[in-house]
């Protein structure tokens, strides 16, 4: 089991607007699903957007972590403290 | 600007600006000092300038009494990063009511020139009248604390050339300075009311390539055209103020956060651009193609930017002192891999709207109509859209075709078609979907909204475009909800639309990109650090709310009915199979929302 670490969670304009939050959400967190989980925790409209059915990142939004788009299976990835996750829309732009 | 605030509470009085009005039918030019009477005449931007129209009577876009407006942001010019727009707006000569009048309309653009205008001393132009013969403004900052100068000259030489022709040469004879220029078709304005304003930039300047911001909707580059003004050259030393830490933290963070990761590179954490709608629109087969008709058969995926990388080299490059480097420039590539010859830049919209949107899947195929709409000057979505109902109708009349007989795919044709649009020989296309759809009886596959052509993303997917005030999708963020959120619900859109929707406008006023995505927070420091403006979420939302309502209420006064804020028939009567959506917006589902969203909006509009 990892240990639980302070991990920043980002939310571009759109979304933290949306939910009704700041642009940056401090949580306690051992891996990015968990990071994620503790956001819709406090916020339940950010719950309802990022989780579609499986427990899957709704393919509509895209997470980040060091710099690096996540794929499905790299929820499960360890966080290290005062990492910073971010979460955007996919579609957005002129 | 002049801003005399002190540490009591904000009062817009305390900020004044500098208005040069140039009447072009009489040559005469009158510098004045504009005390704000509100927090919209503060910010600036649209908001300000349909304060300006509001006050006009307007019954063709080409007549003297229509204004050009050219406003720039409380924070253009400063040291935010992508503090860079200029706003262009008139009574648009492409957007019309059914009553057969011109509905305001604004356009907006990056590049230097809107901070060049700002540091020569000017936070707003009016331009009045017609001129005899064709001129150029040129505004040259003044000695020390003195006005600028500003003069009309003559433009003889400069018509007929490409929007990028104009300003190189006109970059040989004014040695820093920027430009605002109208490319062929806006010259041919009597034929083509989809002219846009083309804005320059540095790396356009020194590298000698056709690399400039637009100011593309509504015809803006038409208005200037039939005033006879080909373009704005403003000449200013550059304001270089060493930022302050305020001013760092809030750059870093447009740089470094999330809200800028769409546009920026890969290899900086982004997603490499606009143009990455392509991968994330066609998982539910939402890229617009053939008329906004996608068949779900993977044609999009030819032009992903990876497939364009094997062929071209890629180059982000970047407007003034913006490091999120949006523009993703399209490059031959060499042998040895490196950079050749400069093609073309793809965004999203000119990408999609001037190739996939038109049958057209080859990625060099999409860099010479995407290149050719930017040299005649025109705006790649109402050109793009345009073209694509020709595209559309001839296939559905293949016996009696319109224009030129193009057709899907058809490469040659369409880009002849480009051509002639621009050069004012092909009025059909050039006068916009809306008049052609109805000079043919067939509109319900013209996919405009109230006039002006809907960008590329699918209106099945996006009921919010009908009270969009100044093109689909930049003044009502509503058009990536659908993706996002899946609701379908009456309600759900309703408070969309009237609510978070309409605040994307925020950024038409404060003169900075939409691209910065800036949140609220964000948005009041900046105000604060870059305009020394102290205000509070209420006071500036507060303005952007007013502006957008008091567009819908100018909307109306000229001339809009309840039912022309509506959609294409089609996205009604006809839902496409191939897309992986269950279809919601039923006629049904509308007129509620409707109903819904006027109850909220019309109590506002009274409110005024």
């Amino acid at each position: 089991m990892s240990k639980k670490v302070k991990v920043t969670v980002r939310l571009s304009a759109p979304l933290s607007e949306r939910i009704g939050s700041r642009g940056e959400i401090d949580v306690e967190a051992a891996t990015v699903r968990e990071s994620l989980h503790q956001v819709g925790d406090q916020y339940p409209t950010f719950k309802k957007l990022i989780w579609s059915d499986n427990d899957q990142i709704n393919p509509a939004l895209l997470v980040f972590h060091k710099d690096q788009k996540l794929n499905a299976n790299d929820l499960e990835k360890p966080v290290q403290s005062n990492d910073q996750i971010d979460v955007i829309p996919a579609i957005s732009g002129g | 600007m002049s801003n005399q605030s002190t540490n009591t509470e904000f009062k817009p009085e305390s900020v004044s600006y500098r208005r040069c009005t140039v009447d072009l039918t009489s040559n005469k030019v009158v510098l004045s000092s504009e005390v704000c009477q509100t927090m919209v005449d503060v910010l600036g931007g649209f908001g300000r300038s349909f304060q300006v129209l509001g006050k006009r009577d307007v019954k063709d876009a080409y007549a003297d009494n229509n204004p050009l407006i050219v406003t720039t942001g409380i924070m253009t010019g400063s040291n935010i990063m992508t503090g860079l727009r200029t706003y262009f707006s008139a009574y648009s000569p492409l957007k019309g009511s059914n009553a057969g009048l011109p509905s305001a309309m604004w356009s907006a653009g990056s590049g230097k020139f809107g901070s060049k205008l700002k540091w020569a001393g000017i936070d707003e132009i009016v331009f009045e009248g017609k001129s005899e013969r064709p001129v150029v403004l040129y505004i040259k900052q003044g000695e020390e604390d003195e006005q600028p100068i500003v003069t009309l000259i003559p433009a003889d030489e400069l018509l007929g050339l490409h929007s990028h022709e104009k300003i190189m040469t006109m970059h040989e004879q004014y040695k820093g300075a920027h430009f605002a220029m109208i490319g062929p078709s806006g010259e041919n304005y009597e034929n083509c009311y989809m002219g846009g304003v083309a804005l320059s930039t540095e790396n356009q300047l020194k590298s000698g390539d056709d690399k400039s911001r637009w100011a593309g909707r509504g015809g803006m580059g038409s208005v200037m055209g039939s005033k006879n003004l080909i373009g704005i050259i403003a000449q200013s030393t550059d304001v270089k103020i060493k930022p302050s830490v305020e001013i760092r933290d809030i750059n870093k963070k447009i740089l470094t956060g999330p809200g800028s990761r769409k546009f920026r590179e890969a290899k900086k954490g982004g997603l490499g651009g606009t143009w990455a709608n392509y991968v994330s629109l066609e998982q539910y087969h939402f890229v617009p193609e053939n008329n906004f008709r996608p068949k779900g058969e993977g044609k999009p995926e030819l032009l992903f930017r990876e497939a364009v990388e094997n062929e071209f080299a890629v180059k982000a490059e970047n407007c003034f002192k913006c490091a999120i480097a949006c523009h993703k420039n399209i490059y031959e590539k060499n042998e040895d891999g490196t950079r050749g010859k400069f093609l073309a830049k793809f965004d999203y919209e000119p990408l999609n709207l001037l190739s996939t949107n038109l049958g057209v899947h080859d990625p060099k195929q999409a860099t010479d109509l995407v290149a050719m709409c930017d040299k005649m000057g025109m705006d790649s979505i109402s050109l793009g859209v345009t073209i694509s109902y020709v595209l559309d109708y001839n296939e559905r009349h293949p016996e009696k075709p319109l224009c030129n007989g193009a057709t899907f795919g058809d490469f040659e044709k369409i880009i002849e078609l480009i051509e002639q649009t621009g050069r004012g020989q092909a009025a059909d296309v050039g006068r916009g979907s809306m008049r052609l759809s109805k000079k043919v009886g067939e509109p319900d596959y013209a996919m405009h909204v109230k006039g002006l052509e809907l960008p590329a993303y699918l209106g099945d997917t996006n009921p919010g475009y009908a009270w969009a005030i100044a093109g689909g999708h930049m003044t009502m963020a509503t058009y990536m909800l659908y993706a996002m959120e899946k609701d379908a619900s009456v309600d759900y859109w309703a408070e969309a639309i009237t609510g978070r929707g309409l605040y994307f406008v925020r950024d038409d006023l404060l003169g900075v990109c939409k691209f910065a995505m800036l949140d609220i927070e964000g948005a009041l420091n900046a105000l604060k650090s870059g305009a020394d403006i102290d205000i509070t979420e209420q006071q500036l939302m507060g303005a952007v709310r007013q502006s957008f309502i008091y567009a819908l209420w100018l909307e109306q006064k000229q001339g809009y009915t309840k039912e022309e804020y509506t959609l294409p028939g089609e996205i009604f009567d006809k839902p496409n199979p191939a897309l992986k959506i269950e279809p919601f917006i039923t006629r049904e589902f509308f007129a509620e929302l409707s109903e819904k969203v006027w109850a909220k909006f019309d109590q506002e509009i009274a409110e005024l």
